[in-house]
């Protein structure tokens, strides 16, 4: 069929328009498809830099609201040894947030010495949050009533000062007497205070990007208690003191009597206005204000959901290096890059709706998280904080309720609000030895009902952790063994056997062969370690996979033993977490004292008859397939307490004195252990990411350095000139 | 097969004859060494790392590509030697893919030149070879998209310079308000206008990481411009 | 070999090629001739596929041009009027590379160079940059690439065009040896040329076919008859009537002259020969007895002329 031009043309034309339309379809949806089913190699090797882990991926894929994510690091100038690389390495972070979040996630750096406009909007933007917006109401309420009581205090005062000029030609002899004085200057005194209080408040109302009524409640209170403080002693010798001074005459006394009765009810007005105010919190929007303001000095990071924020410090997402095995940085940074475990942990506790109570049980004694508030800051005794202080912190940071629950006074477990579920960590009934001999020991053993309250609690959550270990003998004279309470709950249940009277230790060769003594001299005999350190392995368990290569460490370490055979309960699964492994070096052995005199007498000891020789389990969790409840068992009841996370130790480097955590996983694996049991192993923390930033430190600064340089930019283009030259030479002819 | 060979052949012949090849040549490893020297990317004690002289070098590409390809189709309109070429079986699609491939040969050639700076700091210290051979992906990447588009904006008109011009614009546009226009946008606006972040695509690959997203952009890209280039050639035949 | 069916083009409202049609047969060699401007390079170009038609039809070869274009480009051999050249490309490498293109392997290609290098006298220049030889050097090499696959069908726009005398004579030579091997069809302005070479003319004016067949059958159509000249000595009145009483006379004119009658006889025969026998007879004498036959150069001028005046009248 013959066409014309015209219609050939209309014809073509719409076959090109379609291609062409329909090429760029495809071209878009496969780069949509690629990004949604993304493969990624990160060349930076085993640093990994450019990966976010897999939970926080999971995470940012799946959040259900738009989350901005806003980095504040200023780099000044180059004398800020670090800045410049702090700040590439958060806005490669969050980059990897943002092409992770497929539009959810904002992820922006901000100079906020450059871009201060955009650190206004952050501020007014937080400030509009539905979670902060109110925050201030009580605060406002209270301040409105301020402005007239500070008046009136001033007038009240001033009113007085202005008398006592003619109170002084009536009276001579007051002006000798000292409190008279003091008096004097004190209400001058009180008359300029609360003009600048007035003036202070007034500023930080108006003055700023955004009213800061928690901060002015608070200068309000400091004022007006310093004012009451004084104006107390004042009145006190206006009704005593001031009646003795010799030669007094009535219009004096008259002026005292005037003067304390207004005084006091000018107090009484202070005091409503105190004890209104005495509950106030700080605002904390006004702790974010302070915070981003100070963000020139002290890089932050803030993590913004719809209705709330977090505000992650320097000191958050770049904490000072703590893991002494790691080799130093090349640029000596003293702090690692946590970035990512510090934003995904905010994001988190920003979207996380269902939340875990963590319950510590003890039976007695002091709550193992918490400590006793300092009553009277005079009592010179020091109070000892509680052992677990320190996790139940990291443990609140990450997102977990905690409470404590002593089953000796307390007999129904606690409900804590907000939570989803609840993991029981029980402590052996022998509460942890208190640090201060002074403190009263505990006493009794719990009994068979309260033991029944702990695992029927533990039945019910389905969830629990027990730290078992060994239990020291009763008395250090006698050898009477201790007890390890829930032993046989945990055999009987589990099928997990807590051999807790046995002893592990790791041993070495002594002088006499044939004789091994306790290995470690300067470590702590009865810690047992992990990894390179020592004879434990982690196993690939969901829990100990991230953590290999980091040490940790194990006290008091009672063998455990996996019941097999007709014992073994049904449905019940066993996995080793941590074990020792193959070795002559490690034995379980029962009998304290003998090891003890042996090592008196023949200097070295050697396994016995009976002792239990590596290999054996140290950790391990055990899953009810029935009805899905989980338990992990600890064979050292103090591995996670705070004198082992906590502990610290010194070495010498060329920079100097280097302090680092000795024994790093130790929390980790207990955060991990808590995230394993409810099921969320996904979120099971990383550590922090180590850039392996190579420097170029073959160069020395010397007057080479000029022609190196020149060699680098001169040497591309004259070898262009050369071959460009001959190439024309040889294709003239 | 035989015929987009003979055309690259030809092509880079007609390239490295040409004095413009190696002006541009020369002018494109000043450049880079010019902003190596600026950023002090070799300093005593300073990271041994392309990242700061990759990054401007993808905006020095944004001149140089366009002037490698300008006189791609360009020139054979001008010269008639189009007539020539497209009297002969040749295929409008081969014609395309071997000046494509032509320009990439010498485009990777031009490359090469910056392998210098890698192999200093490999002298002076030991920077992440991974890092640097995804710095060179990206710069891979990101030359053969450009390339495309100036493919295809030579193929528009038979003046070297008009070509040129054509090729520059939608680079400059695209690199700098791909960045530019992020800022003002949240939610799906922002993420669409990040996908056509090229700054942020290529910060991919310079830091490390090679993502199958940003390798099927780029590939992606290449594909349509140089299928619209073939569309334009082609359209002689009907139009 | 080549049909062409009410073929037009249109350059916006300009009609460059309007309606035309003829055919080539296999092994003619067709002159296209026409002055400047007349359609000739678009009808080539159409012909090989560079330009589509705006209506009408062509076949190369029993292909078509718009729907198997691929096809008639490996049949055809074409030199394009200005014989576009990479100037900085040598010559072999030039016809390597046109080699390539063309489909021929390494030893087929070599072979083609050497075979067209001798050819078209190139040997002297088969390394020389081409952007320094002379139009006449180009030309040859364009002529060369046209030959390299031995194409069935050659299609040469303006062989001659800029070559000196020697090398048109030379080339014209070339071209009535091609033509034992292939199709030809050769444009020119050049009534000469076409006639040196061509067994076929096609005359192409303004964009339509003014006329078409061998020399021959055209210098017939163009004289409609031939021309007779006579001067005799003899009363005018008698000489003409003897003469329109001869056979096959169409148109008698006469005219006195001192004395002698001049006439022009139109007529389809030659009829000098009864001429001479009458003068004889009626014993009047002949002075002059030619037979004028109408040249195609005539023919041809007219046209351009024509064509000239159309073009620069409108300016004026």
């Amino acid at each position: 069929m013959a066409i014309g031009a015209s219609q050939r043309r209309v014809l073509y034309g719409l076959n090109v328009g379609v291609s062409v339309v329909l090429a760029t379809v495809v071209l878009v949806l496969a780069v949509y498809f690629s990004g949604r089913f993304r493969t990624q190699i990160d060349m930076t090797g085993e640093a990994r830099l450019n990966s976010l882990s897999e939970r926080t991926v999971k995470l940012v894929s799946g959040l259900d609201q738009n989350v901005t994510i806003t980095g504040l690091y200023a780099v000044l100038s180059e004398y800020q040894n670090f800045a410049q690389k702090r700040a590439d390495r958060v806005r490669d972070l969050l980059d990897l947030y943002e092409s992770d979040g497929r539009g959810k996630v904002t992820a922006n750096l901000v100079d906020p010495m450059k871009n201060p406009a955009k650190l206004n909007d952050l501020i007014q933007r937080l400030s509009a949050k539905s979670k902060y917006a109110e925050e201030a109401a009580p605060h406002k309420a209270a301040l409105e009533k301020f402005p007239a009581l500070n008046d009136r205090l001033a007038a009240m005062v001033s009113e007085h000062t202005d008398r006592f000029a003619g109170l002084e030609q009536t009276n001579p002899a007051l002006a000798a007497v000292r409190e008279y004085n003091i008096v004097r200057l004190n209400f001058d005194d009180i008359k300029r205070r609360a003009q600048r209080s007035g003036e202070t408040i007034k500023n930080s109302l108006e003055k700023v990007e955004i009213p800061l009524y928690g901060r002015s409640v608070q200068v309000a209170r400091e004022h007006l208690t310093a004012v009451r403080r004084t104006l107390a002693g004042i009145q006190g010798w206006f009704a005593g003191g001031a009646r003795q001074v010799p030669n007094i005459q009535p219009d004096a006394l008259a002026f005292f009597d005037e003067a304390g009765s207004a005084i006091t009810s000018v107090l009484e007005e202070v005091d409503v206005f105190l004890n209104e105010t005495q509950d106030l919190k700080p605002v904390k929007i006004e702790e974010f204000y302070d915070k981003l303001k100070r963000a020139a000095g002290d890089a932050v990071i803030v993590v913004e959901a719809e209705n709330e924020a977090r505000l992650l410090s320097l000191n958050d997402v770049w904490p000072f290096r703590t893991d002494r095995s790691a080799p130093p940085a090349p640029d000596n940074d003293p702090r690692d890059f946590a970035g990512e475990q510090a934003i995904s942990s905010a994001l988190l506790q920003l979207t996380r709706k269902d939340r875990t109570a963590v319950v510590f049980v003890y039976f007695g004694g002091l709550s193992p998280i918490r400590s006793i508030p300092q009553m009277n800051p005079m009592m010179q005794q020091r109070i000892p904080p509680a052992p677990y202080e320190a996790l139940d912190a990291l443990l609140k940071k990450q997102d977990f309720l905690t409470e404590d629950w002593d089953v000796k006074t307390t007999k129904t477990p606690p409900v804590v609000e907000d939570a989803a579920r609840t993991i029981y960590v029980v402590l052996s009934p022998q509460p942890p030895r208190q640090p201060n001999a002074m403190m009263p020991s505990p006493e009794g053993r719990i009994t068979a009902a309260d033991k029944k309250l702990v695992t029927d609690a533990v039945e019910a959550s389905g969830l629990a952790v027990f730290l078992a270990g060994w239990a020291p003998p009763t008395s250090p004279m006698l050898p009477i063994p201790g007890t390890y309470e829930y032993a046989e709950y945990l055999r009987d249940t589990w099928g997990v056997d807590v051999q807790y009277k046995h002893l592990a230790l790791e041993f070495t060769a002594a002088e006499n062969p044939d004789l091994w003594v306790p290995a470690g001299r300067n470590r702590n005999p009865v810690y047992i370690g992990v990894g390179a350190s020592g004879p434990i392995h982690f196993t690939d368990h969901e829990i100990t996979q991230p953590l290999r290569g980091l040490r940790a460490v194990f006290s008091t370490v009672a063998p455990l033993r996996i019941v097999e055979g007709d014992e073994k309960p049904a449905n019940v699964t066993v996995e080793v977490v941590a074990a020792v492994e193959e070795t002559s070096d490690v034995w379980a052995f029962d009998n304290l004292q003998l090891v003890q005199s042996d090592l008196a007498q023949k200097r070295g000891t050697r396994p016995r008859e009976g002792d239990i020789r590596a290999p054996f389990p140290v950790a391990v969790t055990a899953t009810d397939e029935s009805n899905k409840r989980r338990v992990a068992i600890f064979a050292s009841e103090s591995f996670a307490a705070d004198a082992i996370t906590q502990a610290s130790a010194f070495e010498m480097r060329s920079r100097g004195l280097v302090m680092y955590a000795a024994y790093p996983a130790n929390s980790d694996l207990f955060v991990n252990t808590l995230h394993w049991l409810t099921g969320d192993a996904d979120r099971i923390s990383v550590g922090p990411r180590r850039g392996n930033v190579a420097l170029l430190d073959g160069l020395k600064d010397d007057w080479k350095v000029p022609y190196y340089r020149g060699i680098m930019v001169g040497a591309g283009p004259l070898l262009a000139l050369i071959v460009g030259g001959v190439v024309w030479m040889m294709r003239r002819r | 097969m035989r015929n987009t060979a003979a055309i690259m052949q030809r092509e880079l012949l007609s390239l490295f004859c040409s004095p413009v090849a190696y002006i541009v040549l020369m002018g494109f490893l000043i450049a880079t060494g010019v902003i190596a020297w600026v950023t002090s990317a070799f300093e005593p004690g300073a990271p041994a790392t392309l990242r700061t002289v990759f990054t401007g070098t993808m905006f020095v590409l944004v001149i140089f590509v366009p002037a490698i390809s300008m006189r791609t189709i360009s020139e054979e309109y001008r010269s008639g030697t189009f007539e020539s070429l497209m009297t002969a079986p040749v295929s409008d699609f081969q014609l395309v893919l071997g000046k494509y491939l032509a320009t990439m040969v010498f485009y990777l050639i031009m490359i090469a030149g910056t392998l210098v700076y890698p192999i200093m700091m490999m002298i002076f210290g030991s920077p992440s070879l991974g890092v640097a051979f995804s710095g060179y992906l990206g710069l891979i990447a990101v030359g053969s998209a450009f390339m495309a588009v100036g493919i295809f904006a030579s193929s528009l008109t038979r003046n070297q310079i008009v070509a040129w011009i054509l090729g520059t614009i939608p680079l400059v546009l695209l690199v700098l308000f791909g960045q530019f226009f992020v800022q003002f946008f949240e939610g799906r606006l922002r993420s669409f206008f990040q996908s056509l972040n090229i700054v942020r695509r290529f910060d991919q690959f310079n830091r490390g990481l090679i993502s199958s997203e940003d390798v099927v952009f780029f590939l992606g890209v290449t594909v349509l411009f140089l299928f619209l280039a073939v569309k334009v050639v082609e359209s002689r035949r009907w139009r | 070999m080549i049909e062409v069916k009410n073929l037009s083009k249109f350059y916006g409202h300009v009609r460059a090629v309007d309606n035309i049609s003829f055919t080539v047969a296999e092994g003619d060699v067709v002159g296209f001739l026409g002055p400047n401007g007349a359609g000739k390079t678009t009808t080539i170009r159409i012909l090989t596929c560079y330009q589509p038609a705006t209506s009408g039809s062509a076949t190369v070869a029993g292909h078509d041009v718009f729907k198997e274009s691929l096809k008639v480009r490996t049949e055809v051999g074409y030199l394009p009027e200005n014989v576009p050249l990479y100037p900085e490309m040598r010559t072999r490498e030039y016809l390597r590379f046109r080699g390539k293109l063309r489909g021929l392997d390494r030893p087929e290609r070599e072979a083609a160079i050497a075979r067209v290098t001798e050819r078209c006298w190139l040997g002297d220049v088969i390394d020389r940059p081409i952007g320094q030889l002379s139009k006449g050097y180009r030309q040859r090499i364009g002529l060369a690439d046209a030959l390299l696959h031995n194409p069935r069908v050659l299609i040469l726009d303006e062989p001659t065009v800029g070559l000196d005398p020697a090398q048109i004579r030379e080339t014209r030579a070339l071209i009535r040896e091609l033509a034992n091997e292939h199709t030809v069809m050769l444009s020119s302005h050049n009534l000469a040329e076409v006639e040196a070479t061509c067994r076929k003319l096609v005359i192409i004016n303004r964009g339509a076919i003014v006329a078409a067949g061998t020399p021959d059958e055209l210098r017939q159509r163009i004289t409609g008859g031939s021309k007779l000249i006579a001067e005799l000595r003899g009363p005018n009145e008698q000489v003409a009537a003897g003469i329109r009483e001869l056979n096959g006379v169409s148109d008698v004119h006469t005219e006195a002259r001192e004395g002698w009658t001049r006439v022009t006889i139109t007529s389809a025969k030659d009829l000098r020969e009864s001429i001479y026998t009458m003068s004889t007879q009626k014993g009047w004498p002949l002075r002059e007895l030619r037979r004028e036959v109408a040249t195609l150069e005539d023919f041809f001028v007219k046209i351009v002329a024509a064509a000239r005046e159309e073009t620069v009248t409108p300016k004026v």
